[in-house]
């Protein structure tokens, strides 16, 4: 059982308040005949068009393929947003802030716990992390977007993991990610080395990540977007990360995604330079 | 070879009747926690008719197959509400507490408070939290599973079951913390 999991006393009582009849009684057993009779005699007609399990887990693995290209991250994965539409992102703002609030501050915790619990509950994970790299990793970035709050997680031996939460969660979106990023590049004075990123999604709907580390003469990141423009990345601690809603270039449809974004680098000195940021690359 | 548009291939009727038979009592369960019982039946035929109607896209695999089939029932039960709330969860209501379980000799004292808490706390949740709980305590999926349900990751299921567990056990405190100076104490309970 997870160490997150709810206390088997709650669960008992959880189980008992099952609302759901256990069985079938011989009313409904005939009604179910009847409503299966009914639906054979319907004719076929097409419906409206909505994403099979099978799907979906091609466009996750699609996902996953068009990041592995660019890095060795294997358990990317992207969630959908469920029904909103763009107004899932309607608080995102382009410049990040400090989270503060109880709930975002506890987002590294989540993080950490829900990713130890994939471990455990999916098999054998093929990024090859353990629940000990996960649970030692300490935060590396954090940062607020509106109600959206993006902690990653890293060590020096190449690990990262990413996870995007919206604090109020109303059926919105959340995406995760981990995995071992190229090596361990420590990047010059004024080297920026994206570490991981790309984008995620289905169904249209995709958030492009960026996380990677700085030189201490870097000051400022600004990624330029598609769709939201100047993207202020979070500049911290020899890190960087940044996240935005839509893809990281061209369109949302477009298989052979742009994994570089321009990206302006402002240095210490008051300097800039305009760099192109690729997983693996420095600029 | 092209298949007719309005005459299933044939396999599809024996393969939906296979798959009528091991989904539907789950289906109405997974209904009827999301709705009045008296509407579950109503919506399990819709969601079946859609299944019908994609009989070509049942997934092999029982278990993603289940899965698919509380996915369709989740989307028949959000369209029924929409225009009323466009990101909304569905929310999940808990046994008629008042109407089932009156404690009754040899049940444990604990459980009884914890049951009675739970009752307290279920409608503060939001119903995205409930939504989550329900998958993983109830309707018996797997993290992929209920992630596919929901049309989200595994790990952003995860993510959303970590914080409604946290939610849960928050409001469980609070109630806890009011009930407790009504309820009176078991028995060779410490206070």
């Amino acid at each position: 059982m997870s160490r997150s999991d709810l206390d088997a006393t709650t669960r008992a009582a959880l189980t008992a308040l099952d609302p759901a009849p256990r069985e079938l009684d011989p009313a409904q057993q005939r009604r179910a005949a009847a409503t299966l009779e009914r639906v054979l005699a319907a004719p076929p007609a097409p419906v409206p068009p909505r994403p099979a399990p099978r799907r979906r887990t091609g466009r996750r693995l699609a996902l996953t393929g068009a990041l592995a290209a660019a890095t060795t991250v294997v358990g990317v994965v992207g969630a959908q947003v469920l029904t909103g539409g763009d107004s899932a992102y309607a608080t995102w703002t382009a410049t990040p802030h400090r989270p503060t609030t109880p709930e975002q501050l506890a987002a590294a915790d989540d993080c950490r716990d829900s990713l130890v619990d994939t471990l455990r509950g999916d098999g054998p994970d093929p990024t090859g992390v353990s629940r000990s790299t996960i649970e030692r990793a300490p935060v590396v970035a954090a940062e607020q977007r509106g109600d959206w709050t993006l902690v990653v997680l890293g060590d020096d031996r190449g690990f990262d993991a990413t996870c995007i939460t919206e604090d109020r969660f109303l059926g919105g979106t959340e995406f995760g990610s981990m995995g071992y990023g190229p090596g361990s590049p420590i990047p010059g004075p004024r080297e920026v080395a994206v570490t991981s990123g790309g984008s995620g999604g289905s169904s249209g709907r995709m958030v492009s990540v960026l996380v990677g580390l700085v030189g201490p003469q870097v000051a400022a990141v600004t990624v330029h977007t598609p769709d939201h423009g100047d993207v202020v990345a979070t500049v911290a601690g020899g890190h960087l990360a940044a996240w935005w809603p839509g893809p990281v270039g061209v369109t949302p449809d477009d298989p052979t995604l742009d994994t570089t974004p321009p990206a302006t680098v402002t240095y210490t000195d008051g300097s800039t330079r305009e760099v192109r940021l690729g997983v693996g690359e420095r600029g | 070879m092209e298949t007719p548009s309005d005459q299933p291939p044939p396999g599809d009727e024996e393969r939906f009747r296979a798959a009528f038979a091991a989904w539907y009592p789950e289906v109405l369960r997974f209904v009827s926690r999301r709705v009045h019982p008296t509407h579950a039946e109503d919506v399990v035929a819709e969601t079946f008719l859609v299944l019908w109607r994609r009989v070509a896209d049942l997934p092999a695999d029982p278990g993603d197959g289940r899965a698919w089939a509380f996915g369709v029932a989740r989307g028949v039960l959000l369209n029924d509400r929409r225009g009323v709330r466009r990101r909304e969860a569905l929310a999940v209501r808990l046994a008629d507490e008042a109407g089932r379980s009156r404690p009754f000799g040899g049940e444990d004292p604990d459980l009884v408070a914890r049951r009675l808490d739970l009752v307290a706390a279920w409608p503060r949740l939001t119903t995205g939290d409930q939504e989550v709980l329900a998958l993983a305590y109830w309707d018996d999926l797997t993290s992929p599973e209920a992630a596919s349900v929901l049309g989200i990751s595994p790990v952003a299921f995860r993510l959303r079951l970590t914080r409604a567990r946290r939610a849960l056990r928050r409001h469980l405190d609070l109630v806890g913390t009011r009930s407790a100076r009504t309820r009176p104490v078991p028995e060779g309970s410490p206070s």
